[in-house]
């Protein structure tokens, strides 16, 4: 069973010091998830409630529209209960990412999902997962074409989410959600308002971030070495795909300035995409790693 | 008899490095969030595609000795298994995949599910009632300790091993390429199938090693 220090609480509450971010492709799919678990024993149809009682999910925007193709923000919110937790984008060793299906009228575009960075979470058996606890928002870009805004007031935007909550145990779990935009501008509750902060903060910048510290990626042989001049902490939290690193659990997470990680095992030209996550002078930021491709054998 | 050995010398230094891991890095190790520099041991897992299968011997439910080396000359399929996940009960229950693949190629293949699931996790214990819910026809074998789902690198339920006549592993991955579920029958593609029809025509694996889904295996700590 996870248990929960005062220090991973503190993390979770105050939310944007160390944990979250980056961007993804939630967008259309619509994946099916695994039948809940056989009620074999008392145990796991226990199991199977304390889990639906485990994730809540919500869905609100960032502001109504101002003004007819003003760019929005929708959220798609989790509380997590203590123990449990919810998957990455790339969900690691084991687990499964969440996945959000939308139904939106003619003229709503609703882009790839925005995913905060996630935890680095270390199972028995030298399993590494990528994983969210106690809250994560997922940020959703979204536009309305103003001459279809004119003909479909209000509009209703429905979402189907799936997700695999674990606790030990993994239960399977899906929620239909909808949300009615308004057509007068309310602002924000300062909490969500938050929510959306916390998220934002720890999104990936992007390489041509003028801002950001000096990123270097490079590739020694099959060796991808990032850096970061002056870093206490570097961790690199690679977006899923055929080509892993074969070492992240060693290697993708070092208290020094540099890291390097072995693509031996993946395929020649494979792209590899990832987060670095940055402490640096007492700051934690976030940077989107493009790399070139996998190089081939030395 | 000089491989085993070795086995074991690569296993008992293993845990000579987890033990001493564990006492630097409880947390880490008991499945907790990272929270400093330390870090577990890694045992790397001594299967490997293209070397010979580790030997092993466990007892199924019915408490037989299961060894590895008594099926030589046959193909053999390892299934890791925990009938508490849901990607297991996936594979049994809304599809029959595992069973339906283990009778397609029927005495050609030997098919055997482990599960590594530690005293007091998911799964442990359940496998005399699943086997019979789900009319598993093949043995499976319990593997508590979790020595032969470490041995093997076994990393999800089901993570699939395909192990040759001459006790070569061939095969080390998912069962399938739809984790999420959700592909058409068209664009399944049954790796485990895959690689035995490919072993039996004589051919190269062509993908040999894939990208495991599923719950984590419960080892304990």
């Amino acid at each position: 069973m996870m248990t929960f220090s005062s220090s991973s609480l503190w993390f979770c509450l105050f939310g944007a010091v160390g944990m979250v971010a980056c961007a993804s492709s939630a967008g259309a799919q619509s994946p099916s998830l695994p039948e809940v678990a056989p009620s074999m024993t008392r145990r796991a149809s226990n199991t199977a409630e304390e889990a639906e009682r485990a994730v809540q999910a919500r869905l609100f925007v960032e502001s109504a529209p101002v003004a007819p193709g003003s760019p929005l923000t929708l959220a798609l919110h989790f509380e997590i209960a203590p123990g449990w937790n919810l998957y990455w984008r790339n969900s690691g060793d084991s687990g499964l990412p969440i996945t959000v299906k939308f139904e939106a009228p003619q003229g709503v575009t609703i882009g790839e999902a925005r995913w905060p960075t996630p935890e680095r979470h270390i199972l028995p058996g030298d399993l590494l997962d990528y994983a969210y606890t106690r809250r994560v928002t997922l940020l959703f870009p979204m536009s309305i074409d103003p001459a279809a805004a004119a003909t479909s007031t209000p509009v209703t935007i429905k979402a189907n989410a799936k997700w695999l909550v674990c606790k030990e145990a993994c239960v399977p779990g899906e929620r239909a959600l909808e949300i009615t935009l308004p057509s007068t501008i309310e602002p924000l509750s300062s909490r969500d308002a938050e929510l959306i902060a916390s998220a934002r903060a720890t999104l990936p910048r992007s390489a041509a971030d003028q801002t950001s510290p000096i990123v270097g990626v490079a590739w020694s042989g099959r060796a991808l070495q990032l850096s970061c001049t002056g870093a206490d902490e570097l961790i690199f939290f690679p977006y899923e795909g055929d080509a892993q690193p074969d070492d992240a659990l060693q290697n993708g997470h070092v208290f020094r300035d540099r890291l390097s990680l072995s693509y031996a095992s993946a395929e020649t030209g494979a792209p590899v995409l990832g987060v670095l996550q940055v402490k640096r002078l007492g700051q934690t930021t976030y940077h989107l790693i493009e790399a070139p491709p996998v190089p081939k054998e030395p | 008899m000089k491989m085993t050995k070795n086995l074991f010398t690569t296993l008992a230094l293993g845990a000579v490095v987890a033990l001493g891991a564990a006492a630097f890095s409880s947390t880490a190790l008991a499945g907790d969030k990272e929270k400093h520099a330390d870090k577990p041991a890694k045992t790397e897992p001594l299967a490997k595609v293209g070397s010979a299968a580790p030997e092993f011997t466990l007892k199924d439910t019915e408490g037989k000795e299961v060894s590895l080396d008594q099926f030589k000359g046959k193909i053999v399929v390892l299934e890791w298994y925990n009938s508490g996940c849901p990607f297991v009960v996936r594979h049994h229950k809304k599809y029959n995949t595992m069973t339906d693949t283990a009778k397609k190629f029927g005495d050609k293949v030997v098919w055997i599910a482990i599960n590594s699931s530690a005293p007091g996790k998911e799964g442990h214990g359940l496998d005399v009632g699943s086997k019979k819910e789900w009319s598993i026809g093949y043995p499976i074998l319990n593997d508590e300790t979790g020595k032969v789902g470490r041995l093997y690198g076994a990393k999800t339920t089901p993570h699939m091993f395909v192990i040759d006549a001459q006790g070569i592993l061939r095969y080390a991955g998912a069962i399938d390429n739809d984790a999420k579920d959700e592909k058409s029958v068209g664009e399944k593609v049954n790796y485990v199938a895959q690689a035995v029809e490919e072993i039996l025509a004589g051919k190269t694996v062509s993908q040999a090693e894939t990208k495991p889904y599923g719950c984590s295996v419960k080892y304990g700590s």
